[in-house]
């Protein structure tokens, strides 16, 4: 007997056991659902689920309460709009050769909850992953998500899986981006568009600032250039002092919103972008960097050993 | 689009933590699946209990769910394989009637279909007595493979076990397995 022979014989032990139907299933669903709605909650706001998706899925531990007010360092000397049309000039100082569609991406992303007072802790996550991200999205990505030793997560450990592109999910690509128009009104247009989905107050300036979680993809740095000098525009934004994902402190640009207070942070001397942080009310603090992408053709040869496993 | 196509299960479960009612679309997504794998271990009607038993703990544990695993499904198959262990008994009993009489004592076959399905499939009556002869252990990790198709890397999470201990397992469990097929087999030694 070989070695596929075993497992073959095995997988076709049973296995005409069909799929349950809707109505087996039936008595457990309505059991969970029971369950579920003695949890829940007012809704208070639309799901902070941009960030997740944005990021790959490292994503930090949220929770529900009630959350203190959080201080801030006084405020840097640089108007809002005067960091961002500096951090515009940075993102098209750095040459960038364009990656062809059959290239990848290969990234750092760091992504941190910090819990608040009045907030029940889920225990402090905080995940660095490396990804690789197919330039069109044709083939599979790569992420390697490595928990920080000193500060553990709940949950699992390392873990290094190749996910391919679901049909019609809503996951931007490289390619769709370098799509997107670097006209100022056109640009501006997009954003309110995209930022609809996430927001439940509809003025265009909230709808266009929340749309700048896009800025976690790796995308053009003139696309990137272009949507800092759109923020710059908008209404209500200011600067104050924070600490990204790897500790550093930069300069951030701020916006509150119905949502909570959102922020991308840059270098206080060369304004590059580092990433971003958002302030929930009840849910916790969440920050995340991200590195300049480095293009590369191949994925690492340790990944050939993976199976290939569901969409994203 | 609906969210029970768009979003990963990770985003699922993490749109839970503040909406608990949305926890059912990832119920929706993978309950048939598990209850299929568990029904092929222990039956439809112990398979039933198992699975509500499955998404109840999963969804009271679902902030420990490490949302940076996009898909959920090793974890919910780590969940039912610990409430699978409770059945021990009525699995095994289930593998040692299909060896010896080539029909499972819940099959709802009638006398003639379930003679017809005997006869067919008598080779694999060693191999339900070999699954019977396992450590449950093995048998887990065996099984993960074999009928959830789960990697090595996603039965090691799923039971929170090191890769190294799911290749052993595996390993002790499929020569197990090999074994009883290969005494029910001439070729083979012939061969050997």
């Amino acid at each position: 007997m070989n070695e596929r022979t075993d497992l073959t014989e095995l997988r076709d032990l049973f296995a005409d056991k069909a799929h349950p139907t809707a109505d087996r299933l039936a008595p457990a669903r309505t059991a969970l659902l029971a369950e579920a709605r003695t949890k829940r909650r007012p809704r208070a706001r639309v799901a902070g689920l941009r960030r997740l998706m944005l990021a790959g899925g490292l994503v930090a531990a949220m929770t529900a309460g009630v959350i203190a007010v959080q201080t801030f360092k006084p405020a840097a000397p640089a108007s809002a709009a005067e960091v961002l049309r500096l951090a515009a000039e940075a993102a098209i100082a750095t040459p960038w050769p364009e990656p062809r569609d059959d290239q990848y991406l290969h990234y750092e992303q760091i992504a941190e909850s910090r819990p608040e007072k009045g907030v029940p802790d889920p225990g402090p996550r905080r995940i660095n992953g490396e990804f690789w991200d197919s330039v069109d999205g044709s083939r599979p990505r790569l992420s390697w998500g490595k928990p920080s030793k000193s500060r553990p997560h709940r949950g699992r450990g390392e873990y290094k899986e190749l996910a391919t592109r679901c049909p019609g999910h809503d996951r931007l690509t490289y390619a769709d981006l370098r799509g997107w128009p670097t006209d100022q009104e056109q640009l501006r247009h997009k954003l309110a568009e995209h930022g609809k989905e996430m927001v439940l107050k509809k003025d265009t300036a909230t709808q266009i600032w929340r749309a700048l979680g896009v800025l976690a993809h790796p995308m053009p740095p003139k696309l990137q250039a272009a949507i800092f000098k759109i923020a710059a525009t908008l209404p209500g934004i200011e600067t104050e002092e924070l600490t990204d994902a790897t500790g550093k402190t930069g300069i951030a640009v701020t916006r509150v919103d119905d949502r909570g207070r959102e922020s991308f942070i840059f270098d206080k001397t060369s304004y590059v972008f580092l990433g971003g942080q958002e302030l929930a009310p009840g849910l916790g603090r969440e920050v995340w960097s991200v590195t300049r992408p480095q293009i590369t053709d191949e994925l690492p040869a340790w990944s050939k050993s993976l199976k290939p496993g569901g969409c994203v | 689009m609906p969210l029970s196509t768009t979003l990963s299960d990770a985003a699922l479960v993490e749109r839970s933590w503040r909406d608990p009612e949305d926890f059912a679309l990832l119920f929706d997504r993978h309950a048939g699946h598990i209850h299929r794998y568990v029904a092929r271990r222990l039956g439809d009607d112990t398979a039933d209990d198992v699975v509500s038993e499955t998404f109840l703990t999963a969804f009271r544990q679902r902030r420990d769910y490490d949302t940076a695993r996009l898909g959920a499904l090793p974890w919910l198959y780590g969940i039912a394989t610990n409430f699978i262990r409770r059945h021990q008994r009525t699995e095994i009993h289930r593998y040692k009637a299909y060896s010896k009489m080539g029909v499972l004592p819940d099959a709802d076959d009638s006398a003639e279909q379930a003679l017809e399905r005997a006869s067919a499939h008598a080779v694999r009556r060693p191999l339900a007595q070999a699954l019977a002869s396992l450590k449950a252990r093995d048998r887990d990790v065996l099984l993960l493979v074999a009928w959830a198709d789960l990697t090595y890397e996603e039965v090691a999470n799923a039971l929170s076990i090191p890769i190294g201990t799911v290749r052993s397992r595996l390993n002790r469990a499929r020569a197990i397995v090999r074994n009883a097929l290969g005494s029910t087999d001439p070729t083979t030694e012939q061969t050997s």
